[in-house]
């Protein structure tokens, strides 16, 4: 099958390929942790979509359009996993703001052994 | 059979682990506890040891079998012959003397450190008596970090640098060695019915030459890295200025002996084509290590250092004695493997105390303590008298049997030439031994003795006794030693060099010594003396 | 025959030396001295016991103590045997022990450790007459070593002074060089008989190249242990022990055990002729050598040290010319006159507090009788002069090796026809002439020391010892009277009752006859007449200059060739010239050695080698773990995409 080209999803997909790697981009290129955790949200939200669009439109082909729900249900985790994400992301960064005073990733090197 | 016969062995070996977990449960901050606890159990496991000693009969006594993972074919396989008897009780025997040693100076971290000397007791004890090559490989695994752990955490200063050194050197022989006994296994028989063990491995079928020489290349690696053989000796110097007292005593008396051993149990007997091949070749480094080791001696300033490369030359004796393949020489060897553990070892206790007072092992600083400790330098002679070999002591019928042997020897070519050179290790070790006699004990009073030194303490005469009686015991009345491991030393030579071997015959074959300048010509022309005298 | 008490006569005063030296510091001075001496008298009587039972002829009693080790071929067993030499040598060694031990009573009581010293000495008589009575190589071996412990025990007894200490060191040293050879000559004769057994080895029939090797070998732990060239720099340095250990262990019995050694090989030794004339050799090269030295050295002890060595190298003629009575002979005589010349210097050190120099003694006789009287003697005794011991061993030792014919087909080259007939005539040449030395040298000494005027400092009275030392000097100077018994000639005793107490003929049949065969019966008279027109000559020289001008004529002597005596005095600088070739390279090249091979190659460039690479590698790794999330972000996606690509659009 040609993936690209021939399936009624290709818009969202694109759509949300696009959205992906602008997210990626930003959590490696921004300095701010606050904009890389919103990249972060960004990167979630396209994978978010491109589930609903294979849930709209399943890649076989004898399956009725939009009777497939897992996509779905998938995507409420994804949104759940992110709200805690976000929680536990942005709690790190005040306590790193408060050891450091700077919200600045190019600063942290914690990782370094 | 009682229960009691047949579990003995086992008993003794984990008697110590019995004592380690007590001195686990043992509150920290009780020190004198954990030490109390750590010398019952290293005196109770001689004590329990000693029927072995008196029971031992035959060529493999105490044996047990016990399933471990039998579709693996590793199985709780363990037993003594002679050989390993000998060094199964000097371990036992040095373990007291091993704990009282340090009683004194360690004062920090003195749990880890019973809980050390305990476990480390064990993995010997364990690497002596494993008859399946999965056990001896895990014990023979599990001295390393006791040991790593000593020298680690109560060594001097370059304490870590020797840690590390000590612990890489001998684990890459290691590894190469589980190699080698996997493919042993592979090569045992059908999927299924593969062993481990090391009896049905002797019986199993011949190897093919050339598999033969890597498999003996990557059992000696791992042996003489342990040995030590020249050239891969140079982390054990380090290992032993850098470890404590306690440390040193293990690693010199039993530790080193492991790889000699494995030489004798392993690495040889399972591959006995390749290592009459290359016999020649380990004599010959062995007879290096002697000329070697005891030239570093005299270049040393630190006591321990020096002790330690005696040790490299002491050991090369016994290489040399094992790969010349007569039963005098091996005999010997065997002889010199306990008595090296009970030389070195007490040179490096009394090295111990007297670094307990002083806090130095630089030789510069010594001199004149003759003058106010004179039980140390009596007991320091006695056992430098029994390192250099000297009759009436231990050393010298080690020695002896080791040259005396290896010089009748056939299996290796210029056997004589070998020892003829060894024996200049006799002089060597007079040269290096008696002028760090003479540099500590002798002599004007310097730097670290100017303010006294107190002689030894009952403690410290409890630990040297002993052994100063097994040097002379030893050395009067080596043959009860000998007769323990006639068997095992016969069956050794007798497998190695082949039965065709008859020295007799083949004395008779060989060309006649010729190194005498021939001053003499007319000699058979001369007139026999009893007619000259008629005249 | 097979005996059981053999044993106790090493054992008894190696118990003694167990008492002296476990308990000795706590055990009253008095109960010390007694157990010490009680040692060595019941030795001393078991001694006599067993010489007066022994078998007739060349038998011996025989006592196989305990079987020492076994192992495949070799059995080693402590086993003892007494026959007429080792019984002699048993009486001479516990005899003049005895006598050594009461002297020391009186020597060392004054010193702190005099419990260590008994202990000692006690213990070099067990070790001696283990050597003496060991009936194997290895046995002996055990004494031959524990003499040379004894020996470097007692040279280093004041150890606190670094010199005694490293005269002691050498001692042991040298010695361990020679046992080297020794050992070697056992590994020989074992490899070839099977056996260690003196009683096998004398009887078995080995070829020539294997008797020689076996012979040289154990000739070089002669010379280490009897101080012969080149291995006899350790002895004069040995005199920093105690006067009376030099007395007993460093002229009358330790520094003998080679020849008696030689002498009990006898029969190995006849088999190697090449080997005999190297002894007989070096022994007459040692004897000139040695006493050359003698001349000039102005210690008391330094100069009996050397006429030790040169006396010896005269026993080492005996044995090898082939005549091993007369070796043997002059080592008891030797055992006699010297120690009781180095007790009477003990004497004469004692009675100057400590001085050893003898330009600071000289009239010495006004203030010590009895020395001076013994010294005397015992001069007279070893310079040859008619009718004392030293004349009679001496001049039977040179008598033979001028007749002797073991040298007569003996050849330089193979095949060459230029035998070796000169060879003894020329040992009879060096012999004579080291005799005149000894005459000069030794009457040199003892009018330096006792006649003239007293030239030490004023504040030292020079004053007799008591009789606990006085007596041992007389008793052993009469022995050096009496022992001439032994060394009468046959003629002049054959038929009467003195021929029982001849050596030659008591010690009949117990050695080897030479290849070349036995010396024809020669007449003494022209041997005698020579021997004492060099005596005369040597006391002559020695008179006209140091008895008539005192110091002042050897300081003339010395004017007169400045070069000679400063080389004499200075030992040839054979003790410079082995630091200078052996010594000092040797431990330089450990230095080197170490330094260069184990530091720098194994340990530094391989072990460290491998571990730097290690660390190198790892320090280009760790480039990437910089904690930078976002880079590791980075590489990740990049990664994800590579992988990506190359599974979904390639794969």
């Amino acid at each position: 099958m040609d993936f690209f080209h021939a399936h009624q999803a290709q818009h969202y997909l694109v759509l949300a390929a696009v959205l992906f790697a602008l997210g990626a981009l930003g959590v490696v290129l921004r300095r701010n942790a606050l904009i890389v955790l919103m990249s972060i949200e960004l990167m979630l939200n396209a994978v978010n979509l491109t589930f609903l669009a294979f849930s709209r439109f399943p890649l076989m082909g004898t399956s009725p359009q939009g009777s497939f729900l897992t996509g779905h249900a998938a995507v409420f985790f994804v949104i759940a996993t992110a709200a805690a994400e976000a929680a536990v992301g942005l709690a790190i960064i005040i306590a790193v703001f408060r050891s450091r005073t700077s919200v600045n990733v190019d600063e942290f090197d914690a990782l370094k052994l | 059979m009682s229960w009691l016969d047949a579990h003995l062995l086992t008993l003794v070996i984990f008697l110590p682990v019995v004592g380690g977990v007590l001195v686990a449960l043992l509150p920290r901050g009780e020190g004198g506890q954990h030490k109390g606890v750590a010398l019952v159990f290293s005196v109770t496991t001689f004590v329990a040891s000693l029927p072995l000693w008196i029971g031992f009969h035959g060529k493999l006594a105490f044996e047990q079998k016990s399933e471990w993972a039998p579709t693996l074919g590793f199985s709780y396989h363990i037993g003594l012959d002679g050989v390993a008897l000998l060094l199964f009780m000097l371990t036992t025997f040095l373990g007291p003397i091993v704990v009282l040693s340090s009683w004194k100076f360690v004062q920090e971290r003195v749990k880890e450190y019973c809980l050390a000397i305990l476990l480390l007791e064990t993995a010997m004890l364990g690497t002596l008596a494993a008859l399946d090559l999965v056990l001896f490989y895990v014990f023979w695994e599990a001295m390393l970090i006791p040991m790593y752990l000593l020298i680690g955490m109560w060594g001097s200063e370059r304490r870590i640098y020797a840690a590390v050194k000590f612990f890489l050197f001998t684990f890459v022989g290691s590894v190469l060695m589980l190699l080698a006994i996997f493919w042993l296994w592979s090569n045992s028989g059908p999927v299924g019915h593969r062993t481990f063990d090391y009896l049905e491995l002797l019986q199993s079928g011949a190897i093919d030459h050339e598999t033969q020489g890597w498999l003996f290349a990557a059992f000696c690696l791992a042996f003489a890295i342990k040995v030590p053989i020249w050239p891969l000796h140079t982390w054990l110097p380090d290992a032993h200025t850098e470890a404590p007292a306690a440390g040193s005593i293990l690693l010199a008396g039993v530790m080193l002996k492991m790889g000699t051993f494995g030489f004798i149990r392993y690495a040889m007997p399972l591959f006995p084509q390749a290592a009459l091949e290359h016999a020649p070749f380990i004599a010959t480094l062995g007879v290096v290590g002697i000329v070697y080791g005891s030239l570093m001696c005299m270049a040393q300033t630190d006591l321990k250092r020096l002790i330690a490369y005696s040790s490299v030359a002491h050991l090369g004796f016994v290489m040399l004695g094992l790969s010349a393949l007569t039963r005098e020489a091996v005999s010997g060897a065997v002889l010199q493997m306990v008595n090296h553990g009970i030389s070195t070892g007490a040179l490096f206790l009394m090295i111990g105390y007297l670094y307990e007072r002083t806090h130095t092992r630089d030789l510069a600083a010594y001199g004149g303590v003759a003058t106010v400790a004179p039980a140390i330098a009596a007991t320091f002679l006695v056992i430098t008298l029994s390192s250099i070999g000297l009759p009436g002591t231990n050393g010298f019928v080690g020695e002896f049997l080791i040259l005396i042997g290896t010089f009748t020897s056939h299996a290796v070519n210029h056997a004589s030439l070998l020892s003829v050179v060894a024996s200049t290790g006799v002089i060597l070790g007079a040269v290096y031994m008696l002028w760090l006699y003479q540099r500590v004990f002798w002599g004007p009073a310097r730097k670290a003795v100017q303010h006294g030194l107190p002689d030894l303490t009952v403690r410290e005469w409890v630990t040297v006794a002993p052994l100063l009686v097994a040097i002379v015991w030893i050395g009067f009345q080596p043959q009860p030693l000998l007769n323990a491991i006639r068997e095992p030393v016969d069956a050794f030579v007798e497998r190695v060099v082949h039965p065709q071997d008859d020295a007799r015959k083949r004395a008779d074959a060989l060309p006649p010594v010729d190194l005498m300048p021939r001053v003499v010509d007319a000699v058979q022309a001369a007139p026999a003396p009893q007619e000259a005298e008629g005249k | 025959m097979d005996v059981n008490w053999l044993h106790l006569i090493p054992l008894l005063p190696l118990v003694g030396a167990a008492i002296c030296g476990l308990s000795g510091k706590w055990l009253a001075k008095s109960w010390l001295y007694a157990t010490a001496l009680l040692a060595v008298t019941l030795s001393f009587c078991l001694g006599i016991y067993g010489f007066f039972n022994l078998p007739e002829g060349t038998k011996e009693l025989h006592e196989l103590a305990f079987n020492w080790f076994s192992v495949g071929n070799l059995h080693v067993d402590m086993g003892f045997s007494l026959d007429r030499l080792s019984g002699t040598l048993v009486l001479v060694i516990t005899g003049v022990g005895l006598l050594i031990h009461i002297y020391s009573v009186g020597y060392i009581d004054e010193d702190r450790g005099y419990w260590r010293y008994f202990a000692y000495l006690n213990l070099f008589v067990a070790a001696m007459l283990t050597l003496v009575l060991g009936d194997n190589l290895v046995a002996m071996f055990v004494g031959w070593e524990g003499v040379g412990l004894c020996s470097y025990l007692l040279i280093g007894f004041w150890f606190t002074d670094e010199e005694k200490a490293y005269a002691g060191r050498k001692a042991f040293v040298v010695n361990r060089i020679g046992d080297f050879g020794f050992l070697i000559g056992i590994f020989i004769l074992f490899n070839r008989l099977g056996t260690v057994n003196f009683a096998q080895i004398n009887t078995a029939a080995l070829p020539l190249d294997i008797a020689s090797l076996a012979a040289i070998c154990l000739f070089v732990g002669a010379t280490g242990k009897s101080a012969q060239l080149p291995l006899y720099i350790w002895l004069p340095d040995a005199m920093a022990g105690p006067t009376p250990v030099s007395a007993l262990i460093h002229a009358a019995t330790m520094v003998t055990a080679g020849v008696y050694m030689i002498a009990r090989l006898s029969h190995l030794y006849i088999l190697a002729p090449g080997v005999m004339a190297v002894v007989a050799i070096v022994g007459a090269l040692t004897a000139i050598w040695a006493a050359l030295i003698g001349t000039s050295q102005n210690d008391i002890k330094k100069v009996l040290a050397y006429s030790t060595v040169s006396q010896l190298g005269y026993m080492f003629i005996g044995v090898g010319v082939g005549s091993f009575f007369a070796g043997t002979m002059h080592l008891i005589t030797h055992a006699f006159f010297k120690a009781c010349l180095f007790l009477g210097s003990g004497a004469v050190i004692h009675g100057l507090h400590g001085e050893q120099d003898m330009r600071k003694m000289g009239g010495l006789r006004k203030y010590m009788p009895s020395t001076r009287a013994t010294f005397l003697v015992a001069t007279i005794a070893i310079t040859g002069v008619l009718p004392l011991s030293g004349f009679f061993s001496k001049d039977e030792i040179l008598g033979q090796a001028l007749h002797t014919k073991a040298f007569d087909f003996l050849t330089l080259t193979p095949g060459g026809s230029a035998h070796l007939t000169w060879l003894g005539t020329v040992i009879y040449i060096v012999g004579s002439a080291a005799a005149f030395l000894t005459s000069f040298y030794m009457w040199r000494c003892y009018f330096l020391t006792f006649s003239g005027e007293y030239r030490g400092p004023s504040s030292v009275h020079p004053h007799e010892s008591p009789l606990v030392m006085t007596l041992p000097l007389w008793i052993l100077a009469a022995l050096s009277v009496v022992a001439l018994v032994i060394g009468l000639p046959a003629e002049w005793v054959h038929g009467t009752f003195l021929q029982d107490f001849s050596w030659e003929h008591f010690t009949r049949g117990m050695w080897g006859a030479p290849r070349g065969g036995s010396p024809e019966e020669f007449s003494p008279y022209l041997g005698y007449g020579i021997a004492l027109v060099v005596g005369l000559l040597g006391f002559a020289s020695a008179y006209f200059s140091t008895f008539r001008y005192g110091i002042e004529g050897d300081d003339a002597i010395t004017a007169r060739v400045p070069f000679l005596r400063r080389t004499l005095a200075n030992k040839f600088y054979l003790d410079e010239f082995y630091g200078f070739l052996v010594v000092r390279p040797l431990w330089s090249f450990a230095r080197g050695l170490w330094r260069v091979v184990d530091a720098t190659i194994i340990d530094g460039l391989i072990v460290n080698g491998v571990g730097g690479l290690v660390a190198w590698v790892g320090a280009i790794a760790r480039r990437f773990q910089n904690g930078d999330v976002q880079r590791y972000a980075a590489v990740t996606a990049v990664g994800v995409a590579a992988l990506v690509y190359v599974f979904l659009v390639r794969g």
